[in-house]
């Protein structure tokens, strides 16, 4: 298990080395010129070349990109092209809003979604289990933009229950922080509801199936103690896949979710960036985001192990 | 569905969920600002962008600023006087001005501040090239010495917008031009505060306890800067109709910008109101690159003026007739000494003229590439409309859909069109910024030095230095309306007319001012 482990680890080595080469690559070749942007409509050529030389956008893309990863392996990032804060300041600044919207979207996604998928499944065909489905259906389908603004008209314009935008600090108390964060986590936890809903039903169903689980019942064992702790276990694989991929979705649905509800997070800090190509602050977050898909993945495969002792690795 | 009922209901039941907002429990000495975009360039020298010097007036102030029909009136300044031979201007400071770093503002640091200022701004460059130096006399008295004549040197250093020459502690002044200051200490009514700064989310300012208003009511951006919040709190909200629901809801305070679609909802809600804060607008134009053909050519440049309706531009931007306004001329109508000199020459619709004049002219087939940036909604459909009519007209048009980001690079390429150039892109200004000869980069023909599309017109140039160094009005005004008629006859850009754009203000604040941009002083709550 160790060595697994470890092996995982260092595997990781590589896919970031190859994430760096790429993003620098992509972005070298990517037309749009921070210079030209910073410098604004007014400015003549002279002066889009003298900040681009004090930018140092000047140079070859060997001396970029070394000083950039020897930066990266020193946790220099670089400074913002534009705003002229450290790299690793920006991006610590955006952290808690969109890990915490990752967190509070995935609780209340995991809580509804898989019950609902084990209901679904024990009621097999029933109106029920068509409604749970239709639902599900839904969350696929109606764009989280569009559920976004019907749950800020309803919940906060019309009712007054949350705010409608911003982002409150876990700092300034737990309810205040929870509150700025319910109206987008219900937002995009739709989409997440939908999806594990349907693969635990679809699971469930498989489990239920088994011989072991007509054993249980045939022991008499109640409904609640079948579904949820004989079945439930052994239908989790594909469950815990979903809730993993689920998590790494979360960043990209973060894009649309930080700027209809103006969470300060690093889906928009990235959109920002792109927009007025701050190479820096594109590279960084990139680079950040995939680290953590590769963290994710980690953790799934050992979740595995743990899930079903039969997986050996 | 059932499910989801099911939670609302929940919510509406839970006790705790119905606290009010957490926005509104901030306090009435608090005033949150939405501006139109994010603030990424603190140093309002650096840039002409809007939002920076809505910024640069919280935190800096200036020697002179103007009244509402642009005459320049002293801030900073006691006052000023002027040599005989008008070579020589001095300065006064007005006693017990401070920066926010406890330093007193001396004329050495306001001597340092025009220099840089000079190197970056047009205006300020228009100055520079006939000054010999900015110094000082002493702690209070700037002197600024010229090598000749220049009569709107109170205009210059009074400009409000696009670069307003504000002052600085020598230490930040003396920065290089082509690098930002990040050090936000100014004497401005507003300080600063650099530790709650997050670009992308908020920005805060509190209200600078030392700062000396003038006397006087407060106009644009001179008089008495009378400040009535503790904390200015900007709140950066990217889409515009959280931004709407947001101010409906009582979150925040103020509105830098409500998209012309969103109007109405603001207009049916009774706790907030529309506020226009320049009555100015916003001048649109398109702009020709004449390196390259076809645009290189006069006649085609008058060809497709003759042919530009501006109604059907103006419609695409601003929904309410109130919102827009025709303007048949290259400086923006409605600031003073501008004329329509265009009418009788622009807006023919007449498609088979325009197509002859086209063919006359010698037009090729060249392909004309036109940029257009789709994520710029003031910008995009006139880009598609001068496409139609162009293709209307004969041309052979290449349209361009591509990224703000993409267009500005590309549009500083002269190449030719196969090798990655360009013919035509579309932007616009505030008119404020170009409403004068030296200030107006779309008309100036400073060539491959000046803006893109590096038109070129000596006579132009003359034309602008004679009016910078006319000392009477009446010579000032016969040369400005020269150069007007110059533009309309040399089409260096295609005029396409004014909007104006309004904010929203909760109805419960009182005193909001016009200006080129949003101020912070006067406005009050109730």
């Amino acid at each position: 298990m160790t060595g697994y482990i470890l092996r995982r680890i260092l595997a990781t080595v590589p896919v970031v080395a190859f994430v760096m080469l790429f993003v620098f690559s992509l972005l070298y070749i990517t037309p749009g010129d921070p210079a030209a942007i910073l410098a604004g409509d007014q400015a003549t050529q002279a002066e889009i070349e003298a900040i681009r030389t004090d930018l140092g956008l000047d140079r070859s893309f060997p001396v970029r990109f070394l000083e950039w990863s020897g930066g990266v392996f020193r946790g220099d990032f670089g400074t913002s092209i534009f705003t002229q804060l450290p790299v690793s300041t920006m991006i610590l600044q955006r952290v808690e809003p969109t890990l915490s919207l990752m967190i509070v979207t995935m609780i209340i996604a995991i809580t509804v979604a898989v019950p609902l998928g084990v209901l679904a499944a024990w009621k097999h065909g029933s109106l029920l289990d068509r409604a749970i489905m239709l639902f599900a259906v839904l969350g696929f389908s109606v764009p989280v933009f569009v559920i976004g603004y019907v749950l800020a008209w309803t919940l906060a314009l019309q009712l007054g229950l949350l705010p409608v935008q911003g982002y409150t600090p876990f700092a300034e108390g737990p309810w205040p922080w929870l509150r700025s964060l319910l109206l987008p986590s219900f937002t995009l936890a739709t989409f997440y509801i939908a999806i594990i809903a349907r693969i635990t039903r679809a699971t469930m169903l498989e489990t239920l199936q088994q011989d072991y689980i007509r054993t249980a019942r045939g022991k008499g064992a109640s409904d609640f103690a079948v579904l949820f702790i004989h079945a439930l276990r052994n239908a989790s694989v594909p469950i815990v896949t979903v809730i993993g991929i689920g998590i790494t979705l979360v960043i990209s649905g973060a894009v649309v979710i930080e700027s209809v509800f103006a969470l300060p997070g690093l889906g928009r800090l990235i959109v920002d960036s792109i927009l007025r190509r701050d190479y820096p602050v594109i590279q960084a977050v990139i680079l950040l985001f995939s680290f953590v898909y590769v963290i994710i993945n980690l953790l799934i495969d050992l979740s595995y192990t743990v899930i079903d002792p039969r997986i050996r690795y | 569905m059932i499910k989801r009922r099911t939670l609302l209901g929940a919510a509406a039941a839970s006790p705790l969920l119905s606290l009010p907002a957490f926005g509104q429990s901030a306090g009435s000495s608090v005033l949150k600002y939405v501006p139109a975009s994010n603030l990424t360039i603190l140093d309002p020298v650096f840039t002409p962008a809007a939002v920076s010097v809505t910024h640069g007036y919280c935190v800096f102030d200036t020697l002179y600023g103007v009244d509402a029909d642009q005459n320049p009136q002293p801030q900073m300044a006691e006052g000023h006087s002027v040599s005989d031979d008008g070579l020589e201007w001095r300065i006064t400071l007005r006693d017990g001005l401070k920066f926010h770093d406890g330093e007193p503002v001396r004329a050495q640091d306001c001597a340092a501040s025009l220099a840089r200022w000079a190197k970056l701004d047009p205006f300020g460059q228009a100055l520079g090239a006939a000054t010999e130096s900015f110094g000082h006399a002493d702690d209070k008295t700037i002197v600024i010495k010229l090598t000749r004549p220049f009569g709107p040197v109170l205009d210059a250093i009074g400009k409000p917008h696009s670069r307003p020459a504000f002052m600085m502690p020598e230490r930040l002044a003396t920065t290089d031009p082509q690098t930002q200051i990040t050090e936000m200490v100014g004497s401005g009514p507003f300080r600063f505060v650099a530790d709650e700064y997050v670009s992308g989310d908020r920005v805060v300012y509190e209200k600078f306890a030392d700062y000396i208003p003038r006397e006087g009511e407060a106009e644009w951006t001179s008089g008495g800067k009378q400040v009535n919040f503790d904390r200015l709190e900007w709140q950066i909200i990217p889409d515009d109709a959280t931004a709407i629901a947001a101010i409906q809801a009582g979150e925040v305070d103020w509105l830098g910008a409500v998209l012309t679609d969103l109007q109405p909802v603001i207009e049916a809600s009774p706790d907030v109101n529309l506020h226009r804060t320049d009555p100015y607008g916003i001048m649109h134009v398109v702009r020709f690159n004449h390196l390259i053909p076809p645009f290189d050519n006069v006649e085609l440049r008058r060809a497709v003026l003759k042919a530009v309706d501006q109604v059907p531009f103006l419609q695409s931007v601003a929904a309410n007739p109130d919102d827009r306004e025709e303007c048949l001329a290259l400086f923006p109508c409605g600031t003073p000494g501008v004329e329509q000199v265009g009418e009788g020459i622009m807006g023919s619709l007449d498609v088979e003229a325009a197509k002859q004049a086209v063919m006359d002219a010698g037009y090729n087939n060249e392909p004309v590439v036109i940029l257009n940036p789709t994520d710029i909604s003031s910008i995009h459909p006139h880009g598609l409309l001068i496409a139609d009519l162009l293709e209307k007209i004969g041309f052979n048009v290449d349209l361009v859909d591509t990224d703000w980001g993409t267009v500005v690079q590309r549009r500083v390429s002269k190449e030719t069109v196969e090798n990655g150039g360009w013919n035509l892109a579309a932007t616009n200004w505030p008119a404020i910024s170009i409403n004068n000869p030296a200030t107006n980069a779309t008309t100036r023909g400073l060539g491959e030095s000046g803006w893109w599309g590096w038109y070129e017109d000596a006579e132009m140039e003359q034309l602008v230095v004679d009016w910078l160094a006319a000392e009477d009005p009446d010579t000032a005004a016969k040369l400005y309306l020269d150069i007007q008629n110059r533009a309309i006859d040399q089409v260096p850009t295609l005029p396409l007319g004014l909007s104006y754009r309004s904010g929203a203000v909760r109805a419960d604040l009182q005193g909001a001012l016009q200006g080129s941009v949003d101020m912070f002083w006067n406005i009050r709550r109730g």
